[in-house]
């Protein structure tokens, strides 16, 4: 193991002076695992970059404080766990994650959606969200994404609860017709989520 | 965790991760990290770059410069300000040149860029450099950049206007020239003039010394002073870069492979290594890792295997 432990502590001393150089170079040989470790649980890529910038930034700012006897992939987990598992159970109970799950298991046509990740799933959806108008958009991204009843979505943007249902079901029509996949969004309808 | 679960599976996880505690989920969460090979998609890969240069943004010791101190600039705002009214008219005209943001060039790993300067110099910024220089006095008296990295200069000539470049560690003044300059901060830094003539200064001792055609300065970066050499290949050994090749002189091993982590990003695995005094020198191409990896296996007599971003070293 002498050229990687070799290498690691030379960077880990330059880096406790502050260069950049170094923190450039384990970004380099660090990020992509840590990367694509987050994304096995947080499938959403977003939110997984969201967890690898923290820690690295994290690194950084407390460049100081790391032993210089430390492995870099060691620390990193360290600091990457609680952020990890926080974002890996919210995306487990999350309504578009079913729905993710629920499309891929009804969808058996062969030339779209078996192979589909949910990243693009997320992008398309979002995509047609978009395209709804205001009040729709917003009391389906309350009730389904993030995940608050039909009262607090009421009271949360000023309208009667029988509104927000009318508007959640002329908008779920829409987004059916839109996506043109006959089961996609049947699940957010009927199920509801934890939270 | 896979994304072939079924809605009534995921039902049954959801239970079953609820009644998981974090602490053995991070039980779990660590064996996996320690055990797993780890894969990304060249749309991730991508995005990696684009995401390190957010967190770049925000490591950047300027900005957190600015944080610490923006209370005392703004009392000193205050204060400064009917001093400002007044010197304001005479000012004027200066003051247009120095709201001129400077203008940098910066160059990511692997990366190379050719700039043309607005005087008709040319410059190759190697990997890992940046340059910079206020286009609003850059062009009037004297020309004068700020430099980091490597990078090789090809000066327009113009007597009136000295050009100057300041790095870290030295200041280089020329009037018409070709020379390439290293000045990176964990090695010592290289000046090789091609052509012409400068003149080097060291910051940090204050010495300076005037190189002609085919000299090359080496400024030491513990005490700033300078060593002037003349070797027959030096020209060779400082332009290797440019013709996509990797640069070493009399590197041990553990330097050969350190070159090679920066350059590809590629973390070594070796339970072997040669006698101290065995020394590489040579170049290895910058653009092709395997290429790269089959000059060691010869020169070493060792065996190098990739698997995603580790390099295995057996004898």
């Amino acid at each position: 193991m002498h050229g990687k432990v070799d290498i690691e502590r030379m960077l880990i001393s330059q880096l406790k002076q502050g260069s950049e150089r170094a923190f450039s170079d384990l970004y380099n040989i660090y990020a992509h695992q840590l990367l694509a470790f987050c994304k096995r649980y947080v499938k959403d890529s977003e939110k997984a970059e969201e967890i690898v910038q923290d820690v690295f930034i994290a690194l950084w700012r407390n460049r100081e404080k790391i032993s210089q006897d430390t492995s870099i992939k060691g620390l990193l987990f360290v600091s990457a766990r609680r952020l990890l598992i926080n974002a890996w159970r919210k995306m487990v109970n999350s309504p578009i994650y079913e729905e993710f799950l629920a499309f891929k298991e009804k969808d058996t046509a062969p030339d779209a959606g078996a192979s589909i990740e949910f990243d693009e799933f997320l992008q398309i959806v979002n995509s047609e969200i978009d395209k709804l108008n205001k009040t729709q958009r917003n009391a389906i991204i309350y009730t389904r994404f993030k995940g608050l009843s039909i009262r607090e979505t009421a009271s949360l943007m000023g309208l009667s609860e029988q509104t927000i249902k009318n508007q959640v079901t002329l908008g779920l029509k829409q987004l059916r017709q839109a996506l043109g996949i006959n089961y996609i969004l049947f699940f957010m309808f009927f199920m509801n989520w934890p939270r | 965790m896979s994304d072939s679960l079924s809605v009534e599976e995921l039902s049954q996880f959801r239970s079953w991760l609820a009644s998981m505690p974090d602490d053995d989920l991070e039980r779990i969460l660590a064996k996996e990290w320690q055990d797993g090979s780890f894969n990304l998609s060249q749309k991730d890969k991508e995005r990696l770059s684009q995401l390190k240069e957010r967190i770049m943004d925000q490591c950047s010791p300027k900005r957190r410069i600015q944080g610490i101190v923006a209370t005392f600039f703004k009392i000193a705002a205050l204060i400064a300000i009917p001093v400002l009214c007044y010197t304001t008219w005479h000012w004027r005209s200066y003051s247009k040149q120095l709201a001129d943001q400077s203008i940098v060039f910066s160059t990511q790993k692997g990366e190379r860029s050719t700039i043309s300067l607005p005087d008709g110099t040319l410059v190759i910024l190697n990997e890992l450099s940046s340059l910079s220089y206020s286009p609003g006095i850059f062009n009037s008296k004297s020309r004068q950049l700020d430099f980091e990295g490597e990078a090789f200069f090809q000066v327009a000539k113009d007597s009136l206007r000295p050009f100057t470049v300041k790095s870290a560690g030295l200041r280089v003044t020329v009037l018409g020239t070709q020379f390439n300059l290293m000045d990176r901060v964990s090695e010592n830094a290289e000046l090789f003039l091609k052509d012409g003539k400068v003149m080097v200064f060291s910051i940090l001792s204050s010495q300076s010394a005037e190189l002609s055609k085919g000299d090359r300065a080496i400024l030491s970066r513990n005490d700033g002073q300078l060593t002037i050499l003349r070797s027959t290949n030096a020209e060779q050994e400082s332009l290797a870069w440019l013709d996509h090749n990797i640069v070493l002189k009399k590197a041990s091993f553990v330097e050969v492979l350190d070159r090679i982590t920066k350059h590809y990003g590629v973390t070594f695995e070796a339970n072997w290594e040669p006698a101290e005094d065995d020394t590489f020198t040579g170049t290895l191409p910058s653009d092709d890792l395997e290429g790269a990896l089959s000059i060691l296996e010869i020169v070493y007599h060792i065996r190098a295997s990739i698997s995603g971003r580790t390099v295995r070293i057996s004898k």
